[in-house]
């Protein structure tokens, strides 16, 4: 149960918090807020956008953790 | 605060499941057998093309044929269309045979554009682009990487060190029962649905937030479901729109996918590739990992996995990279990302062992973390697999194996996994003047037995039979239950439970005390009976006339120390090859698994024995094939998609690791780790017979015959 350290910076800075329309599956199943979806040396989140309910956007680009933490994306609204 | 007992009655036995019998007679009537009066089918039209943009869309041929009663546009002029299965109209008529009919008759004028729906074609230069994105080069993206210590020299200075390419492809979610929900407006902002749903009350906040009602007002069932395995979280977009062909119609809509749809559209594991080094000393213990890997999920991320995995490596460097396809988009599997970590890992470690002239598994015990609590827990599973399996007496150094065409093997792997609960659910317990007892609960049975378990729970606090419980779960209106995913609705359900039960229990003690002239505590339950200072003196259902008019029900919480995290276990597989057709049997696994408290030892076997078979699908069949020309899939369905039949499912031998320093753990999720190695030990087997690694999983002849080929090429076979 080995765990290498992560010495990775952040894909993109957290210049804003995440979209409220962004989903994945850990938000719901560890709920009380201890953040286990985050693995520290690797990130396998699948992300949907509770607006389209897809791997899409309603401005048709990807949704994921760093993109839908963008506030120039026209579909962005704060949690 | 409540606490498992010491000594308990039921908890660790093998109970039957509750609904066993219903569903074997039929009589459990899942999401998509329900059809309240009135019922209209509802069908989605999805896109033909791997990549295409709607250039115009008329419902109006659907909408005036024989019982179509509403269709709705998903998709709109200039939307783009980036898989074969993404979503463009639905129809609901009559009959489903007129919705069929209907949705044919919807005119889309298609651009259609460039795909790439292989890696291979992805990561091409050039290729054409799935998103665009200053991150993102030839469809790909880097994933996390990680660096521990310095890799690059400690691999220099490895006495022995081999360099192996692997690779597992995309598999696609076969739940038996498809994806969908029946909906029925029950008024103007009121809806109940029935889904097929891993998480009852997350489709009724995603479907309130979607039609723009309060959540309170929407209703999910689930009383039984055909499985989920982590892909039937959300409403989807295929719920809300029967949702609102339900409401456009003024009737309830039954829409659920068919088997095409759920190949291509309802999720799948994504595919792992990589270039691994692995370095050793000369005695046996890793010192270096250098692995450059990649997978694709699709329209989506989320193919990294862990690696190093489960073995303590001194220095590694691990890059990803996340491949971008028109395919669709991965979902949580059963264990996201552990199968493929535990597939590259372990076929290295054994090449690395073979190499060095090592038995693999005194290599593999050699390389657990020194210190970790859950090494003696390995130490003791290995060594009780190596003896069911008979590894001392049946193995054979690789490629030692005979030498006629059928050749015998054995391998082994170790997985991990966490499992935990959260502390945030409730569970409400309800004891009637009648003696019937009521659990209520937001959880949902995904077919891994959470009602029964809540139901041995009951019973073993309350001193009465699992069957004496009524279990009720599956309903979003209960107290707030746990999803089912990541292992974690028992660690989750069951100490609330406990705790609702005990109050409960309590409660009625202190109303029945001064009627039978005693004090509380010296009460007890247990056969059915009430006691008094350890004498019997009534009935479970006397009692309960003592209560009165008034139910007793009390609402648990969970509590530290009943739960816990982190498990882990070793499967080893027997398998026969054929070299000359490139057949694989496998004749035996033995599954060895630790997780805790194990409350009931019949439905944990169930989830280990559907586990292994899981993984057993992995390491022999299954396979999402995509024609690179025409960008579609080429086996949507389930004849060239192939899954085990039951002549395929080798003897299984289970074997829960739970000695008293486990059990005193409290419970742990089990409901993904055993799926984990499975084909990492068939593959480690086959390689054990022939003497040659097969790099690319499925063992299917194919790529049996084509690893002996290669290895004849270069002299080693």
């Amino acid at each position: 149960m080995t765990s290498p350290e992560s010495n990775n910076p952040p894909l993109t800075p957290p210049a804003a918090s995440p979209c409220r329309h962004l989903r994945n599956k850990g938000m719901y199943v560890y709920s009380d807020g201890q953040g286990r979806e985050a693995h520290e040396d690797y990130d396998n989140t699948i992300y949907w956008c509770l607006k389209t309910m897809k791997e899409y956007g309603p401005d048709d680009e990807m949704v994921a953790g760093p993109d839908c933490r963008n506030p120039e994306r026209t579909c962005y609204e704060p949690f | 605060m409540a606490n498992w007992p010491a000594s308990p009655n039921l908890i660790g036995k093998s109970i039957p499941r509750l609904d066993g019998l219903l569903k074997a007679s039929g009589k459990a009537k899942y999401p998509s057998d329900v059809r309240p009066e009135g019922t209209l089918f509802g069908v989605m039209l999805y896109s033909p093309y791997a990549h295409a943009r709607v250039k115009s869309i008329d419902l109006s041929p659907a909408e005036t044929m024989p019982g179509v009663k509403a269709a709705i546009a998903i998709a709109k002029a200039g939307t783009p269309l980036r898989y074969q299965g993404d979503d463009i109209a639905a129809v609901a008529a009559e009959t489903e045979e007129q919705a069929r009919d209907a949705i044919r008759a919807i005119k889309v004028e298609y651009e259609v554009l460039p795909h790439v729906v292989t890696e291979h074609q992805a990561m091409a230069e050039g290729a054409p682009e799935v998103f665009k994105g200053s991150n993102i080069r030839n469809n790909s993206r880097k994933g996390r990487s990680q660096t521990k210590g310095n890799p690059e020299e400690a691999m220099s200075k490895a006495d022995v060190t081999i360099e192996g390419t692997y690779s597992l492809p995309v598999i696609t979610h076969v739940c038996l029962e498809p994806h969908g929900l029946t909906a029925k407006w029950e008024g103007p902002d009121k809806l109940t649905v029935w889904a097929s749903t891993q998480a009852v009350q997350v489709v009724a906040g995603e479907l309130a937030d979607a039609l723009d009602i309060p959540v309170a007002n929407v209703t999910v069932l689930t009383d039984y479901m055909g499985g989920g395995f982590g892909s039937k979280f959300s409403a989807d977009v295929w719920g809300r729109t029967a949702a609102e062909l339900a409401q456009k119609a003024g009737k309830p809509v039954k829409l659920f996918l068919d088997r095409a749809q759920e190949h291509l559209a309802a999720g799948n594991r994504p595919s792992a590739a990589g270039k691994i080094k692995l370095g050793a000393t000369r005695d046996g213990k890793l010192v270096a990992l250098i692995a450059t890997t990649h997978g694709t999920g699709g329209a989506r991320g989320g193919s990294l996995f862990p690696l190093p995995y489960v073995y303590d490596v001194a220095a590694s460097a691990r890059t990803h990279n996340e491949v971008f396809v028109n395919c669709g988009g991965a979902r949580a599997m059963r264990a996201p990302g552990h199968p493929q970590a535990c597939a590259l890992m372990e076929a290295a470690m054994d090449d690395l062992a073979d190499k060095l002239g090592i038995d693999p598994l005194e290599f593999r015990l050699k390389n657990l973390a020194p210190g970790d609590f859950h090494t003696p827990i390995y130490e003791g599973e290995v060594r009780q697999g190596a003896e069911l399996i008979g590894w001392r007496e049946k193995r054979k150094p690789r490629g030692q194996n005979g030498g006629g065409p059928v050749r015998h093997g054995l391998g082994m792997a170790l997985h991990q996994w966490g499992g935990g609960g959260t502390q945030d659910k409730k569970v409400s317990c309800t004891i009637n003047p009648d003696g019937s007892v009521e659990l209520k609960a937001a959880t949902q049975d995904i077919g891994t037995g959470a009602r029964t378990i809540l139901a041995v729970i009951a019973a073993e606090v309350l001193g009465l039979r699992p069957t004496d419980i009524i279990s009720n779960i599956g309903n979003s209106s209960f107290p707030p239950g746990q999803p089912s995913g990541g292992s974690t609705t028992s660690p989750s359900m069951a100490p609330p439970c406990l705790d609702a039960v005990t109050r409960a229990r309590d409660a009625m003690f202190k109303k029945v005390a001064p009627t039978v002239q005693a004090a509380a505590e010296d009460l007890e339950l247990r056969n059915g009976q009430l006691y008094v200072e350890g004498e019997p003196i009534m009935g479970w259902k006397e009692a309960c006339r003592k209560l009165g008019m008034a139910s007793i029900s009390e609402t648990g919480s969970a509590a530290d120390g009943l739960a816990s995290v982190g498990v882990g276990g070793c499967q080893f597989a027997e398998v026969t090859v054929d070299i000359e057709t490139g057949v694989v049997r496998v004749k035996k696994i033995v599954a060895i698994q630790d997780s805790g408290l194990i409350i009931d030892r019949l439905t944990w076997e169930s989830q280990v024995y559907g586990g292994v078979i899981m993984g057993l699908n992995y390491g022999l069949f299954e396979e999402r094939i995509m024609d690179p020309e025409t960008g579609v899939m080429l086996n949507p369905d389930l004849e060239f998609y192939k899954l085990a039949g039951a002549s395929d499912i080798p003897e299984i031998v289970v074997r829960a690791y739970d000695p008293p320093d486990q059990k005193a753990r409290g419970v742990i999720g089990v409901g993904e780790p055993p799926t984990i190695s499975t084909a990492a030990a068939i593959a480690n087997a086959v390689t054990n017979a022939i003497g040659v690694r097969v790099p690319e999983w499925p063992m299917t002849p194919r790529n049996v015959l084509n690893a002996l080929a290669t290895a004849s090429k270069e002299g080693k076979a």
